[in-house]
């Protein structure tokens, strides 16, 4: 990807259904045009540390992080855990968005100060409608931090 | 039968140490009482040969107070003077004094006693032959005729055979006296092998019982430490077992997780299919998509509720009281918002499209102890079965009753709907289990398995009655929170 593309949103999620259904629900409510889609926890702290491909990148911090939790190489739970580690990422707002209701991964994501958490809707227009709600209420009705 | 058998052994070898330790403690009993009873024989004998010595110095007595007494006669019969008679005198007053002391001695022995009684009469017939004498020469001035009596010897008879009576009664004691001390010796050897004996019994006794009941401590410590193994192995099955258990749930919960993503995907894509190229498709395209769809939302479903299914069997209790009543109301008024509201939870809309609505009849409800969420989930499972398999009757009737029954809480939901035929009354709390097609009725049968799991996890029971066209009675029984 260009480096110096500027991204709103960032989305970690190994699923290419799942991802394209988000894309695709965020779109319809002109969100996703500064959106990048990351494949596992690996390459979401490549951009966010900028390392790897994203080395050299601004140091511009995207305004809504979503995380889905069971991903190949480096899961949610850690990539969160480096966030909350980190002075400079910590203020932007991370929303789980994840299969698991278990309640182990609920409470570790609240315990590391994820803003929200979602399960996915199993039905598919459920799972438009959330989407887009999380979309349209962190992008437009939050205010983020300066 | 095995266990009443081995605790009659055990009852049995318990008795032996008992036994013995009283057998032994009768027996040091008995050695005291017989040390005792010995030493007071001892007594009683020692006093015997004191008697014996006593019998004999009183008969030596007599024999010399008669002697005295003759002297004094022989004496008085040459010189005539009255001062040579007091030995006569004093053996006068003292014979019968001692014959009868020397009678009262021998009154326990008949020969002694007879020999004494012929002492008596020879005592006395010395008395009056000395006291003959002493009177001849007292009325004659000269000696010779109280001489000539005394030579003529009646005297001396007498007093030999007083003699003779003395030293045959002398001898009978001194062989008495050997008697007596041959018994205490026979008696002292019996009592000395009594005690030794006797010691050495009970000895052994005490040491049987010691023995017995140190073996006995010895067979109950391994028997405590079989006992301890068997609980040890006991505790791992059990643990096993809940591990087992526990990655079974894990199991079904990933299953379920796992089959959510695809199932999402093909709802996802079906659903973009329709929007972006809905236009170009056939009435025919649009109905095959329809139960692409469909079916999705019913797998969707199933999977939702065997998810639920295992949550509610991992899910920890948290018990609290439960005003029950104000519960059912609010699950009965959630559950006709559903059926008035237009857009309806999916699995229930069909349902209720197709009803009138139903008359609930709240009784009072007793009060009850549990998990509030659980407890919800079973009520609004049974309430919305009987709304759904009563929707289809003419004048459809649901009654919510709860009464308290022995130490149990029984409550009870009842709809006049299709019922349901006993002969399959073992399908019932099945999961997935149904007993009408989904087309007349939707679900995926998880409902009442979830109200048995639930309710079997407060220790309470489920069951139902029922039958064809008749409508249904679903009952479930908690126990009391003192019960429990």
């Amino acid at each position: 990807m260009n480096i110096h593309q500027h991204v709103d949103i960032l989305l970690a999620e190994d699923s290419t259904t799942d991802a394209e259904m988000t894309i695709r629900a965020l779109r319809k409510c002109n969100l996703a045009t500064n959106l990048l889609w990351v494949k596992d926890g690996r390459e979401a702290l490549d951009f966010l540390q900028r390392k790897g491909e994203f080395t050299g990148r601004t140091n511009e911090r995207p305004k809504l992080i979503l995380l889905d939790i069971k991903m190949p190489r480096v899961d949610g739970i850690e990539v969160l855990r480096v966030i909350m580690g980190d002075d400079h990422l910590r203020v932007v707002p991370v929303v789980m968005l994840t299969s698991s209701a278990e309640e182990r991964d609920l409470l570790a994501s609240y315990q590391l100060g994820a803003n929200s958490y979602i399960v996915k809707p199993v039905d598919s227009d459920a799972f438009y409608r959330t989407v887009t709600d999380v979309g349209l209420y962190w992008m437009l009705e939050n205010k983020v931090a300066p | 039968m095995n266990s009443t058998k081995t605790s009659c052994i055990q009852f049995r070898h318990a008795n032996v140490p008992v036994i013995a330790l009283v057998l032994g403690l009768l027996t040091i009993c008995y050695l005291s009482y017989a040390s005792f009873s010995s030493i007071a024989e001892f007594v009683r004998r020692k006093h015997w040969v004191d008697h014996s010595h006593l019998v004999r110095f009183e008969l030596e007595k007599t024999i010399s107070l008669a002697k005295d007494a003759q002297a004094a006669t022989r004496g008085f019969a040459i010189v005539g003077k009255p001062e040579f008679l007091v030995p006569y005198q004093t053996a006068s007053t003292e014979l019968p004094e001692i014959i009868v002391r020397l009678q009262t001695m021998t009154a326990d022995n008949p020969a002694q006693a007879r020999d004494t009684l012929l002492l008596k009469d020879a005592a006395a017939q010395v008395v009056a032959t000395f006291g003959h004498t002493i009177a001849l020469r007292r009325n004659s001035p000269v000696a010779a005729d109280a001489l000539d009596f005394v030579a003529a010897g009646t005297g001396e008879n007498v007093l030999n055979q007083m003699r003779v009576l003395v030293a045959r009664m002398e001898e009978r004691e001194t062989q008495l006296l050997a008697q007596r001390k041959q018994e205490e010796r026979v008696s002292a050897y019996n009592t000395q092998r009594l005690i030794v004996g006797g010691t050495l019994a009970s000895g052994l006794l005490f040491a049987g019982a010691f023995w017995l009941l140190s073996r006995e401590v010895r067979q109950r410590r391994r028997a405590d430490g079989a006992l301890l193994a068997a609980n040890q192995k006991l505790l791992e099955n059990a643990g096993r077992l809940e591990t087992a258990n526990k990655e079974l749930e894990s199991f079904t919960y990933s299953i379920s997780h796992d089959l959510r993503i695809p199932l999402r995907a093909i709802t996802g894509y079906a659903g973009m299919l329709t929007e972006d190229y809905g236009d170009t498709l056939d009435a025919e395209g649009q109905r095959l998509l329809g139960v692409i769809r469909d079916n999705s939302k019913r797998m969707g479903n199933l999977i939702d509720d065997l998810l639920a299914f295992s949550k509610f069997g991992r899910k920890v209790l948290s018990s609290t009281s439960i005003e029950m009543h104000t519960l059912v109301e609010n699950v009965v008024a959630e559950l006709r918002g559903y059926g008035q509201s237009q857009s309806p939870s999916p699995s229930q809309s069909q349902s209720q499209s197709q009803s009138q609505a139903a008359r609930i009849i709240l009784d009072d409800l007793p009060a009850a102890w549990g998990d509030r969420a659980m407890l919800q989930q079973v009520w609004i499972n049974l309430v919305s079965n009987a709304l759904k398999y009563s929707s289809k009757t003419q004048a459809p009737e649901v009654r919510i009753s709860g009464r308290r029954q022995g130490g149990e809480i029984i409550y009870s939901v009842t709809d006049n709907g299709v019922g349901f035929d006993m002969q399959y009354y073992n399908k019932l709390f099945g999961v997935f289990q149904r007993l009408h097609s989904a087309d007349k009725f939707p679900g995926t049968g998880v409902g009442l398995a979830i109200v048995k799991r639930i309710v079997l996890r407060h220790g309470g029971r489920v069951w139902a009655e029922g039958s064809i066209d008749q409508g249904a009675t679903f009952f479930f029984a908690l126990q009391h929170k003192d019960a429990q």
